[in-house]
């Protein structure tokens, strides 16, 4: 009985031995679980100045007003993303708002684009892109018809969406 | 009593007198013993680790910025050397093309920490200098950073290997 539980001790003594040297050594070793989820940022540097459509050369309709005083700033890890533009509601009859997005350095601008309630495309073909500092330009234009519009507001939502 | 005799006398006298002194110092020679003691302290260089870090995800930017570094400092180290040494670290495969894993090791007393290190696949120095030590909790701090360009990074592990290094 005495030699079987020294035995036991022994083996017991041993297998804790083993243990303990298998959590310790001279090198440890740490798994680390990593990921990036689709990043889609958009922003805008502020308001436009008040458009005013103030003059007109005899004979002609009224001048367009324009705007380039603000930004938007871009920040996006998909690819072939898009921007799109719409504003909140209708126009006055004979009141056209354009506006004009510079394109990041991989897109495409469409130029003049005149804003309506439903979405319209702006730029397309985005890539991976992380900019600042591009110019948006807004033209108001009005024709005679228009009559006076007193001061009045809209709003612009610029969406940055996937292309396809 | 004869010449002999007496020289027999005084060679006895001799004997047993002189066997008694070589007796007597042999009993006192007894009183001290050495021993001749064989002892050694080995190299001994230690670290462990208190588990794996929370997963790391960038998923937020600011507009027209690179997307928004995130960290972890869940996890703390543990150190136990006799000797001057460093501790490197290293990945086993190298992070996607936009995707950077850095590290920052608090040291121990008298150590150096080597400041958000970029995990590469060679091993790099993450604490120099350390000194004789044996300390616990010592703060790892893991920061993960990806470029626009990185795309979407599905979830994927690396795994660190720490490592008690010689100083040269």
């Amino acid at each position: 009985m005495h030699c079987k539980n020294i035995r036991a001790f022994f083996l017991l003594f041993s297998f804790m031995a083993i243990v303990a040297l298998a959590f310790s050594a001279q090198s440890a070793n740490q798994v680390v679980t990593f990921s990036v989820t689709a990043i889609n940022e958009i922003a805008v540097s502020g308001n436009p100045g008040a458009l005013v459509v103030t003059a007109a050369t005899a004979g002609s309709q009224p001048n367009e007003a324009i705007d380039n005083s603000t930004t938007y700033l871009i920040s996006s890890n998909g690819t072939n993303m898009k921007i799109t533009g719409s504003i909140n509601a209708a126009m006055p009859p004979g009141v056209s708002l354009k506006i004009n997005l510079a394109a990041p350095t991989s897109g495409s601008s469409a130029g003049d684009v005149s804003l309506g309630i439903d979405s319209t495309d702006l730029v397309s073909g985005t890539g991976k892109v992380a900019e600042a500092g591009k110019t948006i330009t807004y033209k108001l234009s009005a024709t005679v018809a228009a009559g006076v519009v007193v001061n009045a507001h809209t709003t612009v939502t610029l969406t940055l969406t996937d292309g396809n | 009593m004869n010449a002999t005799a007496r020289k027999l006398g005084i060679l006895v006298f001799v004997l047993v007198f002189g066997t008694m002194f070589l007796g007597a110092g042999a009993v006192f020679a007894g009183a001290t013993a050495d021993q001749t003691v064989t002892y050694e302290v080995t190299a001994i260089n230690e670290i462990s680790v208190s588990g794996n870090p929370a997963a790391l995800t960038v998923s937020t930017a600011v507009a027209g910025a690179e997307p928004d570094e995130v960290s972890d400092s869940t996890t703390t180290y543990a150190i136990t050397t006799n000797q001057s040494k460093k501790i490197t670290g290293v990945l086993d495969t190298a992070m996607p093309a936009g995707v950077t894993l850095k590290i920052n090791l608090v040291a121990p007393t008298g150590g150096t920490t080597v400041t958000d290190v970029t995990l590469l696949g060679t091993a790099t120095d993450l604490v120099t200098g350390i000194s004789p030590v044996a300390e616990s909790g010592k703060t790892i701090t893991y920061k993960l950073s990806a470029t626009v360009a990185a795309g979407v990074v599905a979830s994927a592990n690396k795994t660190v290997t720490l490592t008690i290094a010689d100083s040269l």
